[in-house]
């Protein structure tokens, strides 16, 4: 689907209506090619809803987003599969189509959003400028539209909060602002990327309640991206777990949780700090996962995982189909009975 | 450091001067001083490389010869402008706010004098000699040294690992001895580089203005002043003398560029927040950097 | 491994012990003027010998000034701070230095990549502690690093490198190695597991916990995350805008929280279980995130419980700053109304709220799931 160009920049025309964003068999190179981070990642996410991309650092999941925003790092290159925005292709952007996309078709957050906002600067200014030039609104209305996205996104006394400087914000309300400006063009899909990993957690639960909030309001399906499995089990629909450059299981969340299909799934819901309070021993994951990029025959969790069987270390290991939306790329995934957290 | 062709282009410069330093009135062709009355302003020859000034003396053995004062007295000027400047620098990070306030007004006061009329001064007051004369320009230098020394001290006083140090018990001297000395001496060496440079000029322009010169012993701005007084003879003559200086000079602030921008590559960087990381790639394992490329 | 928390004996000391760590009525004020902002009210804490104790606090808490002020980088403006018995917080610079050199208590910061020297080696890094202290031969020297080295499960395959050239849990633990080749009792721990995946983050609490043990020490922890404490700590203090506002025995902390920020920070920490007995909704005021001042800021309402801003269940009462009183056996509360707000909580049901939320809880996990 091409962009008409003489179309005012927020209407980016988006044939499909259900599927949001389609990542297929993606592979991304760093180091100018030298080594693959990320190997055939493939995934969905529909609309309206909330998927959350987990795993450790150097899993790939934050390349991914960034290839899906179109802003990788120097060095590093999509070397294969594609990526759409509804079904747009992305891949094959200029940077005229690419500013188009940004806002109205995609919005992000990221972790510090202190380092995102000019700091002399009132935040109720910065989300205005962003209306004048993406929605070409006239200055006062741009001001009032302002006000009224800080509304919603949860802002008290967004008038107050519009004169701002950054400096005078705490974490969760710059963030709320961050929020504020990636939703402002109404984008189809919302990226975020640790969005929540450096606030508080009383004020990460109220960020988790507004980006449900917003998908009840408004449609916006979100991109969740954090090492915090926790965080993850807790806002998004499904899961899908990165290790070392690939997709290793995805699917529903409550199924994920419950009854795990690749041990590397298993190993993090117990390594992970899922709200449990009781006094309990602290699991390890012993041994450490692959370096970016390294070539490894078979599995890649092999090294480290409990059940692995000689055929794990040959060939190519393929995603298991294993029921509605999920699957795991394990070739055991249909014997093991692993257990997963107790939810309920 | 070597791989860039300036660099070792400049580094080969100037272990030809250092060379000629060490052994330019051996090296000589000829005679840096004989007078000879019969071959004034010729160009060059085989018997005369460059020629000869205005008194028939030849011009390369003369260069050749005035390299090891010009240098010596360059480098004895920052010799004095780093003892005098970069001690002080590291040292008074850590002495107190009193000490100081001190030194800084007096290295503000030192950086307003003009050296030249300065080294007039004090060669008016000890003797008419370079080396009093460089003592000047080296005195004036100091300040330039404690101000980078110093700042470049403070951003290391900062560092999480010095307070570490002090948790341990450590004193001053072993924060500055085990921390702090090893890093600012990247600093140092740039600064020793670019302020060599800058001290050459000054030497220059000193002979070149007959301070603290014996006539007849030849130097580089010796030389050139005299050139210019006879520009209507031998209009060429004066660009050898200014070339060997540009081309020396030069080649310091080529070394000092190399040094700082390997000295970059090397030095703290500041990691504030708890979840900031650097935008590196390589990921050791059990670390959890979540602005990571990957 | 891990004892259960009622055979534990640092949960409970015995009355005759001394505590290792004694903090009384400090506070710390930073900054001079009229930016002087009182950063820790009246804090009081206790830590006895080969207990853990974890202290919870968010941004503007006071938690690493709490910890600088224990190890005497800030200095108290009242109270006291006495370690073993002796007074720590009015030792002169000289004196400081000394019963620095002692090695008594050592801190352990949040972030390797800044504590340690980048351009040391780790066998440097280790035996830092020990050169200052002067009077040591090399050979002992080198022993005792090996000995501390090998408290953390590093070998001497690690003494040649350098921070750079090792992982980051291998960091942490170098960190931890420099504390304890000093022989201490008291280590203060800053976020010490921040920064480290999940996986490591669990082996350096593990650790911290086994050194307890092996060598008697008294940890205390300071983090925000509550349930990696919940794994090693044996007491829970909660920090709350510099003042504690609970301090108790950590298993009973977990299950019935007496203070109402307690019972929301649990309510907070993202879980899949739904077993815990209040949802936020319960324990915030309605409407989003008070219009917070910046971290580090306290609020003007002079005299008036800290916490009251953003307490749902604060009355008339509240207005005076409530005292640490007991609540029970080894712990303590500083809510006027702690006996009250439990069954305050649950009968609140989630009211429609500013235009800003749906009115239909569409989005809420717990219940879809």
């Amino acid at each position: 689907m091409v962009i008409d160009s003489r179309s005012p920049l927020p209407d980016v025309a988006l044939p499909s209506a259900d599927e949001v964003l389609s990542v297929d068999d993606l592979h991304v190179s760093v180091h100018g090619g030298a080594a693959m981070a990320v190997r055939g990642v493939s995934l969905r996410v529909r609309a309206g809803e909330i998927v959350g991309l987990v795993g450790e650092s150097g899993s790939g999941k934050t390349l991914t987003c960034r290839a899906a925003l179109g802003v990788l790092p120097p060095g590093c290159a999509v070397d294969r599969g594609t990526i759409s925005l509804a079904g747009l292709d992305l891949s094959a952007l200029s940077r005229r189509e690419w500013e188009r996309v940004h806002g109205a078709g995609l919005g992000a957050v990221f972790q510090d959003p202190a380092s995102y906002l000019n700091p002399s600067v009132a935040v109720g200014s910065q989300l205005a400028e962003v209306l004048r030039v993406k929605l070409r609104l006239r200055p006062r209305a741009s001001r009032q539209r302002a006000v009224e996205l800080f509304a919603a996104v949860g802002l008290q006394q967004p008038e107050h909060v519009f004169h701002q400087i950054p400096a005078e914000l705490s974490g969760g309300m710059l963030q709320r602002v961050m929020i504020a400006i990636a939703i402002s063009c109404d984008p189809r899909l919302l990226i975020a990327d640790e969005a929540t990993t450096a606030l508080d957690v009383t004020i990460q639960a109220e960020v988790i309640d507004l980006l449900l909030a917003l998908r009840a309001d408004r449609g916006l399906a979100v991109l969740f991206v954090s090492h915090d499995l926790a965080v993850v089990t807790q806002l998004c629909d499904r899961v899908v777990v990165f290790y070392a450059g690939e997709v290793v299981e995805s699917g529903p969340t409550n199924e994920i949780v419950e009854r795990p299909r690749h041990p590397y799934t298993q190993a993090l819901l117990r390594v992970a700090s899922v709200g449990d309070f009781s006094r309990r021993e602290l699991e390890v994951i012993p041994g450490q996962p692959p370096g970016v990029g390294a070539e490894i025959e078979g599995c890649r969790f092999a090294g480290r995982c409990p059940a692995a069987i000689s055929a794990c270390r040959t060939g190519v290991i393929s995603p298991v189909p294993l029921g509605q939306r999920h699957e795991a790329r394990c070739l055991r995934a249909n014997d093991l009975a692993l257990g997963g957290l107790v939810a309920r | 450091m070597m791989r860039r062709p300036s660099v070792a282009i400049a580094i080969g410069i100037l272990a030809v001067i250092a060379l000629l330093t060490v052994f330019g009135s051996q090296l000589a062709p000829q005679n840096p001083l004989t007078i000879n009355a019969g071959a004034l302003f010729q160009g060059p020859s085989a018997h005369h490389l460059l020629g000869t000034d205005y008194l028939g003396r030849d011009i390369a053995s003369r260069l050749m010869a005035g390299t090891r004062v010009s240098v010596l007295t360059a480098l004895e000027a920052v010799g004095i402008g780093l003892v005098l400047g970069a001690l002080p620098g590291v040292a008074t990070v850590f002495l107190g706010r009193w000490f100081d306030f001190a030194v800084n007004r007096v290295a503000d006061a030192l950086m307003t004098l003009p050296y030249v009329f300065f080294a007039v001064a004090l060669t008016a007051a000890i003797g008419n000699g370079l080396p009093e004369a460089m003592l000047a320009v080296g005195i004036l230098l100091a300040p330039w040294f404690f101000r980078i020394t110093r700042a470049a001290t403070l951003e290391h006083a900062k560092a999480q690992y010095v307070e570490a140090a002090e948790l341990l018990g450590a004193s001053k001297v072993h924060v500055i001895r085990t921390h702090v000395l090893r890093k600012v001496l990247p600093n140092i060496a740039v600064t020793t580089a670019q302020l060599a440079a800058g001290a050459l000029l000054a030497v220059s322009f000193l002979t070149f203005l007959g301070i603290g010169v014996q006539p007849p012993a030849p130097t580089w701005g010796g030389i050139l002043s005299s050139d210019l007084d006879y520009l209507s003879q031998a209009p060429w003559a004066p660009l050898i003398p200014a070339a060997l200086i540009a081309l020396t000079v030069g080649a310091l602030n080529a070394l000092a560029d190399a040094f700082r921008d390997r000295a970059g590559a090397g030095t703290l960087v500041d990691v504030a927040p708890a979840f900031r990381s650097h935008p590196t790639m390589e990921l050791a394992d059990g670390d959890r950097q979540s602005q990571s490329a990957a | 491994m891990t004892a259960s928390p009622a055979a534990s004996p640092a949960a409970s000391p015995a009355a005759s012990q001394a505590p290792r760590l004694a903090v009384e009525s400090v506070d710390v004020i930073l900054g001079h003027g009229w930016r002087a902002t009182k950063i820790l009210s009246g804090v009081d804490l206790t830590v006895w010998p080969g207990q853990i104790v974890g202290l919870v606090g968010e941004t503007g808490s006071g938690k690493t000034t709490l910890a600088r002020a224990i190890v005497g980088l800030v200095d108290p403006a009242r109270g006291r701070i006495e370690i073993d018995g002796r007074t720590v917080s009015t030792l002169r610079r000289g004196a400081r230095r000394a019963e620095r050199r002692r090695g008594t208590v050592q801190l352990i910061f949040q972030d390797p990549l800044r504590s340690l020297d980048p351009d040391l080696t780790v066998a440097d890094i280790v035996a830092e502690g020990l050169r200052i202290r002067g009077g040591i031969d090399r050979d002992t020297i080198g022993e005792l690093v090996l000995g501390a080295l090998a408290n953390v499960g590093l070998d001497a395959s690690a003494l040649k490198r350098t921070p750079g050239q090792i992982s980051g849990g291998q960091r942490q633990r170098v960190a931890i190695a420099r504390a304890l080749a000093t022989q201490p009792r008291l280590l203060i721990c800053d976020e010490p597991v921040s920064a480290l995946d999940a996986s490591t983050r669990n082996y350096v609490l593990r650790l911290l916990d086994d050194l307890r043990g092996s060598l008697g020490l008294s940890i205390v922890v300071i983090s925000h995350d509550l349930s990696s404490l919940a794994g090693i700590a044996d007491r829970i203090a909660v920090l709350y805008r510099g003042r504690i506002v609970e301090d108790g025995p950590a298993s009973q902390v977990f299950t019935a929280p007496r203070h109402p920020y307690t019972a929301l920070l649990m309510a907070c920490a993202p879980s899949v279980r739904h077993d815990r007995p209040f949802a936020p909704y319960q324990l915030r005021r309605s409407g989003a995130d008070v219009v917070a001042p910046v971290a580090g800021e306290v609020p003007a309402a002079g005299g008036a419980c800290v916490f009251a801003p953003r307490c749902p269940f604060a009355a008339a009462a509240c207005a005076a700053q409530p005292a640490l009183e007991t609540a029970g056996r080894w712990w303590s509360v500083a809510c006027h109304r702690h006996q009250e707000w439990p069954a305050l909580a649950r009968e609140r049901e989630r009211a429609c709220p500013s235009p800003a939320w749906p009115a239909a809880s569409a989005g809420e996990p717990a219940r879809r799931r």
